[in-house]
């Protein structure tokens, strides 16, 4: 059993990922996480790895890297890790810390089963999904036929 | 409130979406949506163009097309329209029935609120939008659906 401070309570309470979330199920929600540090300029997943952690910031900024382009940023709230933790996939991504970089992370495998337990994290959690659906659509990015359904 | 047809509860009780819903939950689902039928050949969604409308097939098949390539096929238990429902932008593809295609639709805007009432769908849509996803940012074969 871990035990969840307070100030990750209070970071998870002010992200979209969470929101609706009542307190008290934000407080099972964080004993499923692990707490993860990081150096400025390490990585943390690499793009085409395996690997099937899904990941939360609660500190510190990190760059998302595909095809050796830098697609986006990441900051306190933002998640990660979701696509290769939901499909069990190679990574589509990399992502390297810009600064000291605290995360939560959610074991290998855990994350289809957590979003069984928290649906409300699922509803939460599509919506940015969808959004970076929308810009991998809209910026370029775009180099599969998506024809597999 | 949609009259439905007499197999429609039917082919939802079959759905991977709706798994999980009890009859009484898919009657009241059905209450927000309305059924449609389309013509082969019928452009149901325009790529560019706004509209928030989220589409279930419930028999038929279509084409889903981007700046006019082919990217994807769909046919029953398939859905589309999520990426303009959730995100508010414009549909960043094209759906062209293929065949007669029978669909029950949430009207704009409500796929939010439909959600927040069933949020066991958003873990199944989820799952769809992520390999959705991976199979536009990677050119590799997309795994196929377990």
């Amino acid at each position: 059993m871990t035990v969840v401070s307070e100030d990750v309570l209070a970071i998870l309470a002010g992200t979209p990922l969470f929101e609706g979330v009542s307190r008290e199920e934000l407080e099972q929600v964080a004993t499923r996480f692990q707490e993860r540090r990081y150096a400025e300029a390490s990585g943390v997943v690499t793009e085409g790895a395996a690997g099937v952690e899904f990941f939360v910031v609660l500190d510190g900024t990190a760059d998302i890297e595909a095809g050796g382009a830098t697609v986006g940023s990441l900051g306190r709230g933002d998640f990660f890790g979701e696509v290769a933790a939901l499909d069990q996939g190679p990574r589509t991504a990399s992502v390297r810390a810009t600064s000291a970089l605290r995360c939560l992370a959610l074991p290998n495998g855990a994350l289809p089963g957590f979003l069984v337990d928290h649906p409300r994290v699922a509803v939460n959690m599509l919506y940015v999904s969808v959004r970076r659906f929308q810009v991998a659509m809209t910026s370029g990015r775009r180099t599969g036929g998506g024809a597999a359904q | 409130m949609t009259v439905l047809r007499d197999d429609t509860l039917d082919l939802l009780r079959l759905s991977v979406l709706f798994q999980g819903f009890s009859d009484e939950e898919l009657l009241a689902m059905c209450d927000d949506m309305s059924e449609g039928v389309y013509r082969a050949g019928h452009r149901i969604l325009k790529q560019g163009t706004a509209g928030m409308e989220f589409f279930y097939i419930l028999d038929g098949t279509a084409e889903v097309d981007v700046d006019g390539e082919l990217v994807a096929t769909l046919k029953e238990g398939d859905f589309f329209g999520e990426v303009a429902a959730l995100a508010q932008g414009v549909h960043t593809a094209s759906v062209r029935a293929t065949a007669p295609l029978r669909c029950l639709y949430l009207p704009n805007g409500s796929l939010q609120r439909f959600l927040l009432a069933h949020p066991q769908l958003a873990v199944t849509l989820l799952h769809q939008v992520v390999r959705r996803f991976r199979s536009v940012v990677s050119s590799a074969p997309v795994a196929a659906a377990d």
